[in-house]
């Protein structure tokens, strides 16, 4: 404290010394007038409550608000982008398994359509082969038959021809039965030569 | 000095500058929207630079000293501007505004480091860390106080001053080489005189930051 005494006493004695100097005050000398500071102070207070009443409160609020307003929008965004992200994930996730299932719907088709034409194959042989053994056993029938014929009318020509060569010495029913026993005597191939 | 010759011009011009600071944030603010034009754009652009500075230097909650600082900055720079008027006079080529800026901005300073500590945290914050060294600590850290209004009220009344002295010395030197021509010598002083006007009005503002900063901030010095 003795320090600063003795500081404000030297500019004390200074500030008298230049007053009986003859040149006035130190703060005379430096043009200070108090009523001046006091105005200017005045004017400087009375600009600054108006400029933070008419220029940096509501500007300041109101790029608080727009900056409150943009997190918020930004967030939104953020928010509405992210949806659509899980959307669209959603969305692909389903096409995949709809393709799947298509695809697994097609190789059923396909397998399906496979397995009906085996079967359909399968019927048109059973078809086919009954067809055949119908034909070989009607072809069958038929060359009985007509071995049949040929035998009755060979007989008959036979009998006709004998009658005609021995002028009757036999009657027709004892030729025929003997024609008929020399016929049956004969083996197959002799009546398939026969016949051709 | 200028003062002795017309100590009342100065308030004329003072009040000028204080006109026209009124009503342009008046007209800027009076219907504000959320798309601004040009005017409100112009005052948002000003009044959120001179946050960021404020918040910048003074820190986290440097925000309710915007007002102060902004009406500072904004006051020293148009009032340095107007002195490159011709016929106006830059009220800061008054010591007695510079003063006034000066002591406003001490009173301002001690009054949020008192708010901030209490009247004994800010006589401890005078008196230093060491307890022992106090004795010594305190007249030097209250002279310092005391030093700071007078350094920046001097050192912006220099500056603007002399400024204005030497752009008045070289208008006057506008027949001295050719006697018919007038030759406009203090134009590249007043073109300088555009970067120091801002200059100083930063200069200002940011000592006062760093002043807020000290006597109203958690930190010590």
């Amino acid at each position: 404290m003795g320090t600063l005494h003795s500081i404000v006493t030297a500019a004390l004695v200074a500030a008298e010394e230049a007053h009986h100097a003859g040149g006035g005050g130190l703060l005379e000398q430096l043009g200070i007038q108090f009523p001046l500071i006091y105005a200017q102070a005045a004017g400087f207070l009375a600009l600054f409550f108006f400029l933070r009443q008419f220029a940096f409160r509501p500007v300041l609020s109101i790029l608080d608000t727009r900056e409150e307003e943009i997190r918020t929008r930004y967030a939104d965004a953020e928010k509405a982008h992210s949806t659509a992200e899980q959307l669209r994930r959603d969305y692909e996730t389903r096409i995949a398994q709809i393709e799947a299932e298509a695809r697994d719907r097609i190789q059923d088709g396909i397998r399906e359509g496979q397995a009906m034409r085996a079967e359909l194959l399968a019927q048109a042989q059973q078809e086919r082969e009954r067809i055949l053994q119908q034909g070989h056993r009607e072809i069958a029938e038929e060359r009985e038959k007509m071995i049949y014929l040929v035998r009755d009318q060979v007989a008959n020509m036979a009998v006709e021809a004998a009658g005609r060569v021995i002028s009757r010495s036999l009657d027709e029913a004892t030729h025929r039965a003997l024609i008929h026993e020399f016929l049956e005597d004969l083996p197959a191939s002799a009546g398939g030569e026969a016949r051709a | 000095m200028e003062a002795h010759a017309a100590p009342w011009v100065i308030l004329v011009w003072s009040g000028v500058v204080i006109a026209i600071l009124g009503v342009i944030s008046y007209l800027g603010t009076r219907k504000l929207r959320p798309i601004p034009g040009r005017l409100q754009n112009l005052l948002e652009f000003a009044v959120e630079s001179l946050n960021n500075f404020v918040v910048g230097i003074v820190g986290p909650g440097g925000e309710k000293h915007t007002p102060f600082v902004g009406a500072l900055f904004l006051y020293i720079l148009f009032s340095n501007l107007i002195g490159m008027v011709p016929g106006a006079m830059a009220p800061t080529a008054s010591l007695n505004t510079t003063v006034a800026l000066a002591l406003l901005t001490f009173i301002y300073v001690q009054y949020h480091g008192i708010k901030a500590h209490g009247v004994i945290g800010r006589l401890k914050h005078l008196a230093g860390p060491i307890p022992a060294m106090a004795p010594l600590m305190f007249p030097i850290e209250l002279i310092g106080e005391l030093a700071r209004p007078l350094s920046l009220s001097i050192r912006l009344f220099g500056n603007i001053f002399g400024e204005e002295q030497v752009i008045v010395i070289l208008a006057g030197l506008a027949y001295f080489v050719l006697p018919f021509v007038a030759v406009p010598y203090q134009f590249p002083m007043m073109v300088f005189g555009l970067l120091t006007s801002t200059v100083q009005a930063l200069v200002f503002s940011m000592l006062a930051c760093v002043y807020i900063r000290l006597s109203a901030g958690e930190d010590e010095h």
